[in-house]
């Protein structure tokens, strides 16, 4: 008896306790509409959440709710064309009315876009509305991030205004990559090197306002801002208690912030390799019908890629990225990596994680207020906008290179294999003059040169002349680019004068590339050490000559191995 | 029963004893060229046709942990399998290009999954990760048990060694250290010291 009731409490208190428990809170239910008509396909999360759910075509929601979490809850809802929306629901609601306000249709071509310094007003200023509102006076750590980054340098590259002056015509599409800001005006019409030297936020090159003003983006060969919707507007101001805030319209990839002075949409198409491909990748459209035979160096290219050959890549990289991801079977770990996993990732040196999208408010107790408001959040959820690209770090940790010495008599035979080992995209990638070089040497116990007796060399474009100097053509090695031509028999022209790809060995996203090589080992006794570095140049050295820029050469890998007789 | 347990018990302490006996030890210093320190060299005495030893029962850990991975260099006996921990706040996507790890590739994941690889070939084992490029750690797959890896001013001790003729090698993310030849004594301790350059 007693026995039984002991089981019979312990199965009220030990199995129903729980069950009741795990269910009571658990859920929030709603709908999402602009007060009248639902919306559907909106993210609704709850704030800094790892996980979300969609509404359904009846803007319907049903939101678990993790029953630790204090009550009542800050639910988001975000959807591409609307601003997030924020609510406090007490769990368990049921039935919740969620409206969304629309981001206004249209574009203001007079807007003035904001500058992504730091204002001597910090965020007091901003939030006043009498100061400038700039993004690096709040986002202090993704505005230095950017600082440093290629991204904030692309106006004021010198080796760009080198070329640009002696582009000719072509010329005049440079600004819409590199000033997109000004560009915007008048795109395929803008002088860069004017942009370059009157100064001002357009000056900036690719900065915060400008990307996070992009509503959509159109994959085409055309450059920059060719390519680009943009929702450049201005919400008119309001009260905040004794403050009056001038929203600011930023697109963005989360659905879960709402701060002010900041007027967030959620903008997916930010995350997406797509945004990307609006500068990084570009081709010239051959004049005329003329088309090229790209058959010859891709045969396995379908003909859109180059439109029937009409049209001679140049920056590439997106399409090299979207080959790539095309090739891989839906289970493979690299399907649906996009740059942004990449290029706006974590690195060591930023460590410890930061959990905050808004870090500074310029002090004082304007910095005591936005820390009491400001959200922990997964680092996960945060993207750090340091574009880390063709950086000396990045460009030591994306080859990896295998060395094979074998000994057979007088004969030494050695295998190389350089295996692009990180890089979404060929390597190099970018434009028509970066390239690599394999450079690959035998040395005998008294530090003798072998002679090479088979296996390639390094092409002349890598520089005839003295070693000494960065000139090693001839010597044991492999070079990889992509070798522009023209109609009159020259290679390495210019993108801009390009008609053709003559040839495009770079390294495909995880392969391999191997090469032997034979050197003579006749005089040498003891033991022979075989080195192989591979290196990166920023552009071809015939090219780096002419304007007196150095190569950049950054080696990438480098590795040994000892044989002994 | 008891007499067997009784005399199955003394025959395992004479064996252990006599392996005792015939078991030497192997020690001495790497010195690394161009290296920060010393340490994360590994020591290990190549196979020959005349050796056997049972499988490895051990499964160590590789973690990773602030974009780094921990250890940064694990040595390990061949067939042992090598247990993958993600200690970080953010995903990782571990894989390696190198044939002695099977050009394994584990996917991406975040929290307390373990994932587990068994490594049947000797030789380096590259560690990379697909979403951060500056993430770079080493699994070298020894050939034998008999293996010890640096402290960081260079000292080694490879113990329990059988008395016999080997060649003692050192693999080096930094280098290469020539093979050496040695004669283990049936008791006692032989020094051996390598510079990788």
């Amino acid at each position: 008896m007693k026995k039984s009731l002991l089981l019979s409490l312990f199965l009220i208190f030990g199995i129903s306790v729980p069950l009741i428990l795990a269910q009571s809170n658990a859920v929030i239910t709603g709908r999402v509409s602009d007060g009248i008509l639902p919306i559907a396909g909106a993210r609704v999360i709850i704030q800094a959440d790892t996980a979300w759910v969609t509404t359904d075509s009846q803007g319907r929601f049903r939101l678990p709710v993790d029953r630790y979490r204090s009550n009542p809850v800050p639910v988001m809802v975000g959807k591409k064309g609307w601003f997030n929306g924020s609510w406090r629901l007490e769990k368990g609601r049921r039935n919740a009315e969620l409206i969304l306000a629309p981001v206004p249709q249209g574009d203001n071509p007079h807007y003035r876009w904001i500058d992504p310094a730091p204002s001597s007003g910090g965020m007091m200023g901003t939030m006043m509305g009498g100061g400038s509102q700039t993004c690096g006076s709040c986002h202090e750590n993704y505005y230095d991030w950017w600082k440093e980054s290629s991204m904030a340098k692309t106006t004021r590259n010198q080796r760009v205004l080198d070329q640009y002056k002696d582009a000719g015509a072509a010329r005049k599409i440079c600004a819409d990559c590199h000033a997109p800001a000004a560009a915007v005006q008048a795109p395929g019409q803008t002088d860069l090197l004017k942009v370059a030297q009157q100064g001002g936020v357009e000056t900036e090159g690719v900065f915060c306002d400008f990307c996070h003003k992009i509503k959509d983006v159109k994959v085409s060969f055309k450059p920059g801002v060719q390519t680009l919707k943009f929702s450049r507007i201005e919400r008119p101001s309001r009260r905040l208690g004794m403050m009056s805030t001038r929203p600011v319209m930023a697109y963005g990839s989360l659905a879960d912030v709402v701060t002010p002075p900041m007027a967030a949409g959620f903008n997916p198409a930010l995350s997406k390799s797509e945004f990307c491909s609006s500068c990084h990748l570009n081709g010239r459209e051959l004049p005329g019908k003329k088309t090229w035979d790209y058959k010859a160096v891709y045969p396995d290219a379908s003909p859109e890629e180059f439109q029937n050959g009409r049209i001679v890549p140049n920056q590439w990289t997106y399409r090299e990225w979207k080959n790539w991801q095309e090739s891989l079977a839906a289970n493979d770990p690299n399907k649906g990596q996009q740059c942004q996993d990449c290029h706006m990732n974590w690195t060591q040196d930023m460590l410890p994680y930061d959990k905050y999208i808004v870090r500074s408010a310029g002090g004082g107790m304007m910095n005591i207020m936005i820390r009491r408001l400001r959200v922990r959040r997964d680092p996960s959820t945060i993207h750090p906008h340091k574009f880390e690209g063709a950086t000396v770090k990045r460009l030591q940790n994306t080859a990896f290179l295998l060395l094979r010495p074998s000994l057979q008599g007088n004969r030494l035979s050695v295998m190389v294999s350089v295996t692009n080992t990180n890089a979404g995209h060929r390597l190099p990638t970018g434009v028509t003059f970066r390239n690599m070089l394999l450079l690959v040497q035998a040395t005998d116990s008294t530090g003798k040169i072998l002679s090479q007796t088979g296996g390639p060399k390094i092409p002349e474009w890598a520089g005839k002349g003295s070693p000494g100097k960065g000139n090693y053509a001839g010597l044991p090695g492999v070079g990889y680019a992509r070798i522009t031509a023209d109609d009159h028999g020259n290679i390495n022209v210019p993108f801009w004068e390009a008609t053709k790809i003559v040839q495009d060995n770079r390294l495909v996203p995880r392969k391999q590339d191997v090469q032997n090589f034979v050197f003579n080992a006749a005089k040498t006794r003891n033991y022979i050490t075989v080195k192989a570095t591979l290196i990166y140049r920023k552009s071809f050295k015939k090219m780096a000559d002419k304007y007196g820029w150095d190569t950049g050469d950054v080696v990438m890998e480098k590795t040994s191995k000892v044989v002994y007789k | 029963m008891r007499i067997i347990s009784i005399a199955f018990s003394i025959a395992l302490l004479v064996l252990i004893s006599a392996l005792n006996l015939v078991a030497g030890e192997i020690t001495g210093t790497v010195t690394v060229k161009g290296a920060a320190d010393n340490g994360g060299a590994v020591v290990y005495i190549a196979k020959n046709k005349d050796m056997k030893f049972p499988a490895p029962v051990q499964e160590p850990a590789m973690n990773q942990k602030n974009l780094k991975f921990a250890p940064h260099v694990l040595p390990v006996m061949v067939g042992t399998t090598v247990k993958f921990k993600n200690n970080d706040k953010v995903a990782h996507n571990i894989f390696t290009p190198s044939p002695a790890g099977d050009m394994f590739n584990l996917g991406t994941w975040k929290g307390d999954q373990v994932k587990t690889h068994t490594f049947n070939k000797s030789g380096e084992v590259v560690l990379l990760c697909n979403l951060h490029p500056e993430m770079e750690g080493f699994i070298y797959v020894a050939p034998t048990p008999y293996f010890a890896m640096t402290d960081a001013t260079g000292r080694y001790k490879i113990e329990n060694v059988p008395a016999g003729s080997y060649t003692i090698k050192v693999w080096s993310e930094h280098g290469n250290a020539r093979p050496q030849k040695v004669k283990i004594p049936e008791k006692g301790t032989v020094t051996v010291n390598f510079t990788v350059k």
